[in-house]
């Protein structure tokens, strides 16, 4: 097959000083990337003149470039005196302008275009935190299936992987702030190895991180293989991409080959770079506690309302446990009560009877009693007495001082009255 | 530090309340419980030390006038129970005057047998060789 009728993706892009330049045969079963060249700025024109070659080579081709912009931001409505993309329905990135000065372009992307590419088929009503992590910057949006509620960018270029955590951290947080919805899932794309960044990232976050790696080049030659991906572009008017009817034999590349995962294209997994993170598949790298969550598992509103649920959890605890020990100890207090009182009822009663066996042992055969007022502080019995030293002299013992009286009845017989003091 | 920064206002708040309730309310009944419940128990401990009653140790029955006067009758000869002021009753017991020991006995065992209480005070009378006790009995409440 002849130059003429290959589809050819021709990527470049800047990078501090440089300018890396790529090409690939595209097919419909992935593309074919060549030797990836490199440019010093001071060679621009050497670098222009050899796009132009080889699109000279290959007629049928797309110039594709990436904006590394720090400016760039996500709306809900396009803004047609800047720069926009409409990456889907009613989700435009938006720039101020298209900055690709004389080199040759006719695709331009934006590092949101292509983490939505990445990552579309995995949005769900959960929301997930994207990243991007092109030219030492961060590119970060907040997305659900249906839209992109939030976009960043962070610069990165002289901060510790700890400092970027951080700012990560702060970035879910303010967004906390005005939606009260917190991303517990993160992806990210990284155009190189950052395995000290993604540790930290992971420990500072305390969350899981699912790691795609892949060139820009070869995001770029993905996001030029369809008309579909080529829509995102930041240029409007692109020519309508075509393939050549004939695949021939040729061998794609192994970084597009399906991954097994049943709803991402996943290309070149970490694990074969970050020796150090090994990164497991996505489902059994999750834990019993993401299992849990996952079984409880519900859209960004369900969620947040049994998040304000469960925080009264504790509150209910507390209250539940303070009703039970209240009913408890009113229980307890009331049968406290009642034994406290049956024992001075108890206490009472043996003293009485002790009272009235004292009496009546006293009198003995010496007396008879005839009428009695007891009680514990004292005694006024009345009687008949026939013995009346011993008598008096056994209730003097039990009551010191206790006025006796005797008084002779006209039968013959002593009447005694006895009172305590 | 930043995780706890991160929770939700109302989150915090919610937390703060069950704190309040658990320090001001909930662990000082758990307290008063687990000391009226020690405290208890060292009063079951005194009552049984107070019980010399033989046989079954039965816990004390509520009051019921019929049915107190129907036991006490059993021991004496004649028992009137009379609804007084106050909630108490006036308990007239009639017996022989040689039978005063099984009145002791009563005494000693009425308020372990029943819930009541006797005021501090017994009128004896004697009448055709029968003592007559009156006393005035307060169910405990």
């Amino acid at each position: 097959m002849s130059n003429q009728q290959h589809y050819v993706t021709i990527t470049h892009y800047k990078e501090r000083e440089f300018y890396f330049l790529n090409y690939a045969i595209q097919t419909r079963d992935g593309f074919m990337p060549k030797e990836i060249e490199q440019f010093h700025e001071s060679d621009k024109s050497k670098f222009i003149e050899r796009i132009r070659t080889i699109q000279s080579q290959y007629p049928n081709n797309q110039i594709v470039s990436i904006s590394l912009m720090a400016k760039q931001s996500i709306s809900q409505s396009e803004d047609r005196n800047r720069a926009s993309a409409e990456i889907f329905k009613n989700n435009y990135v938006i720039q101020e302008n298209i900055d690709v000065g004389d080199i040759p372009t006719t695709l331009y992307f934006s590092p949101f275009a292509i983490l939505y590419q990445q990552y579309k088929e995995g949005l769900t009503d959960e929301l997930k935190l994207l990243i991007g992590y092109f030219d030492r910057k961060l590119f970060m949006m907040f997305a659900t299936s249906d839209r992109i509620h939030q976009s960043w960018t962070i610069g990165t270029r002289g901060l510790s992987e700890k400092q970027i955590a951080e700012r990560v951290y702060k970035s879910m947080q303010a967004y906390y702030k005005i939606s009260y919805s917190f991303a517990d899932h993160l992806e990210m794309l990284v155009s190189d190895d950052s395995p000290k960044l993604l540790k930290v990232l992971r420990e500072e976050l305390s969350l899981h991180i699912t790691l795609t790696q892949n060139s820009i080049h070869n995001l770029l030659h993905r996001m030029a293989s369809s008309d579909e991906k080529a829509k995102s572009s930041f240029i409007k008017s692109y020519k309508k991409i075509e393939y050549t009817l004939d695949t021939g034999t040729a061998t794609t590349d192994t970084s597009m080959e399906e991954t097994g995962s049943p709803t991402y294209e996943r290309v070149r997994v970490a694990d074969e770079n970050l020796g150090d993170i090994k990164l497991k598949d996505q489902t059994s790298n999750k834990g019993v506690f993401a299992k849990i969550k996952g079984f409880f598992g519900s859209s960004p509103t369900e969620t947040k309302q049994k998040a304000s649920l469960a925080s009264l959890l504790p509150l209910v605890v507390v209250l539940g446990m303070g009703g039970f020990f209240s009913m408890k100890n009113a229980t307890i207090s009331n049968k406290l009560m009642q034994k406290e009182k049956q024992i001075t009822a108890q206490q009472n009663n043996l003293k009485l009877a002790t009272v009235s066996e004292n009496l009546f042992q006293a009198m003995g055969k010496n007396a008879e009693l005839k009428k009695a007022f007891i009680s514990t502080k004292g005694v006024d019995i009345k009687g008949l007495v026939w013995g009346i030293e011993p008598l008096k002299n056994s209730l003097n013992k039990l009551y010191a001082e206790g006025k006796f009286v005797i008084k002779p009845l006209e039968n013959f017989m002593t009447e005694f009255t006895f009172t305590s003091k | 530090m930043n995780k706890l920064k991160s929770i939700a206002p109302m989150t915090k708040l919610w937390f703060v309340i069950s704190l309040l309730v658990l320090l001001v309310w909930v662990i000082p009944t758990m307290v008063s419980y687990y000391k009226n419940q020690k405290n208890y128990y060292q009063k079951v401990e005194l009552l049984n030390s107070l019980d010399h009653r033989a046989g079954a140790q039965l816990e004390a029955k509520p009051f019921h006038s019929e049915v107190f006067r129907q036991d006490a009758e059993n021991y004496f000869d004649k028992v009137e129970v009379t609804s007084i002021e106050n909630d108490a009753y006036e308990v007239l017991i009639e017996l022989d005057k040689s039978k005063m020991n099984t009145f002791h006995t009563f005494l000693k065992d009425v308020s372990l047998n029943y819930a009541i209480s006797v005021r501090d005070e017994i009128s004896y009378e004697e009448k055709n060789d029968k003592m007559i006790i009156k006393m005035i009995v307060k169910p405990l409440s």
